[in-house]
This record gives C-alpha cells, sequence and structure tokens, in this order.
C-alpha cells in the first residue's frame, strides 16, 4: 500500500457529489476515499492505494467521474 | 478560445456563451480513451479544459490532439444547435407518424361492425361447433 496521500479538488460547477459517491463504490477496492464538501469544492483524499494503481489513480478516477457526469 | 500548451498537457479555455457545458462535456467524453481531462473554472466566464496524454506525446501530437479537440468541440456543439432549432418539426413528424398509425373512423366503424358479425354467428353457431364432442360423437346409450 501506498502511503502518499492524494488530494483532488472537484469545482461545484462541473461536478456533483453523488456522482462523485458514486465512482468512490466503484473504487473503492483500490484505495480508500475520503469526501469533504466546501462552499465551492468537492474534496476528495485518496489514500491506502494499491500499489499496482498508485501512479494512475488519480488521473483515472478524474475521467470516471467526468464518464459518469456526462452521462448523469 | 485560447489554448496553453505544458509537457504533456493543453489547458483549453472556453467561453461558456459559445460552447453549452454540454458540448464541453460531450466533447471531452469523446477524448476519455486517449487523455486524462478535468474542468475547471467559472461556468459563467471561462471553462478550463485540463487534457493530458495518456501516453508521452511529442509537441507536434499535443497540437494535433488540441486540434481535433477543437473541432469536435464545434461539432457537438452545432449538433446540439440543431437538434434544440428542429425540436418542435421532429416531434411533430413523431406525431404524425403516431397519428397516422391510428384507424380511421370509417375505419373503427368497420371494425365494430366486423365485431358485431362475429359476435351473431358465434351465437348462431350454424356448424355446431359449440356443441360438446361428447354430445356429438359420444357412445349413444342402448336400450335393451
Amino acid at each position: 500500500m501506498e502511503r502518499k496521500n492524494i488530494v483532488i479538488n472537484f469545482n461545484k460547477k462541473f461536478y456533483t457529489g453523488e456522482v462523485i459517491k458514486k465512482a468512490i463504490q466503484d473504487y473503492k477496492r483500490i484505495a480508500s476515499f475520503n469526501i469533504k464538501f466546501d462552499k465551492k469544492e468537492i474534496k476528495v483524499e485518496i489514500k491506502n492505494i494499491n500499489l499496482e494503481f498508485k501512479d494512475i489513480i488519480k488521473e483515472e478516477f478524474c475521467n470516471y467521474v467526468l464518464g459518469l457526469m456526462k452521462n448523469a | 478560445m485560447k489554448i496553453t500548451k505544458k509537457k504533456n498537457e493543453l489547458i483549453i479555455s472556453l467561453n461558456p456563451k459559445i460552447y453549452p457545458l454540454e458540448a464541453i462535456y460531450g466533447t471531452c467524453y469523446i477524448f476519455i480513451d486517449r487523455a486524462y481531462l478535468f474542468l475547471d473554472g467559472n461556468l459563467n466566464k471561462e471553462v478550463k479544459v485540463f487534457l493530458k496524454g495518456k501516453k508521452e506525446l511529442s509537441p507536434k501530437e499535443l497540437e494535433k490532439l488540441a486540434g481535433e479537440f477543437k473541432n469536435e468541440l464545434l461539432n457537438y456543439t452545432l449538433r446540439l444547435s440543431i437538434a434544440k432549432n428542429t425540436k418542435k418539426i421532429r416531434e411533430t413528424i413523431v406525431e404524425r407518424a403516431l397519428f397516422s398509425a391510428l384507424p380511421h373512423e370509417e375505419e373503427l366503424e368497420k371494425i365494430n361492425k366486423s365485431e358485431q358479425i362475429n359476435e351473431e354467428t358465434i351465437e348462431d353457431d350454424p356448424l355446431g361447433i359449440a356443441v360438446p364432442w361428447e354430445e356429438k360423437y359420444g357412445k349413444k346409450k342402448h336400450s335393451h
């Protein structure tokens, strides 16, 4: 497991909490997630990342959320 | 539209009044298998699309990707605009097609009449179909 945490700030104007929660559900097997709602942003902290995915998880997760947004 | 080039990454700034958010989502979705995409900015002023190549891209390839993104965005925006402008006429065509598939009054009368005839015929039963088999062909009881 990777110790380094990743934080992604999703702008609320472009991403919804509902969609991000759904993405977290789908990704929960490869890392642990914390979600925090600010006034303008949704902060997602990713930790305990499976080593196999540590280099791509941030970008792949963002793509996955974007894909869900398009179909939402 | 303003494009900032970084190493293996593009930042495309778009005017949301020209390119609707739906078109931006749609275009990003098309590139999802070739690039990593992220949206940020201000919905009323400027939408920023961060586009990063999944594999290492040369400046030439990056430029090509930017060009393709711009074309696709324009294509998507135009399609949305056409869909919006022709919504009414498309609805009318479908309505008419469905309406023409419905039977007219004369046909309805014919159908009603034929149903009435059918009912009468069934009640009459000239062929004796409604007679049970046993009654019609069953063994006759012999009296000794």
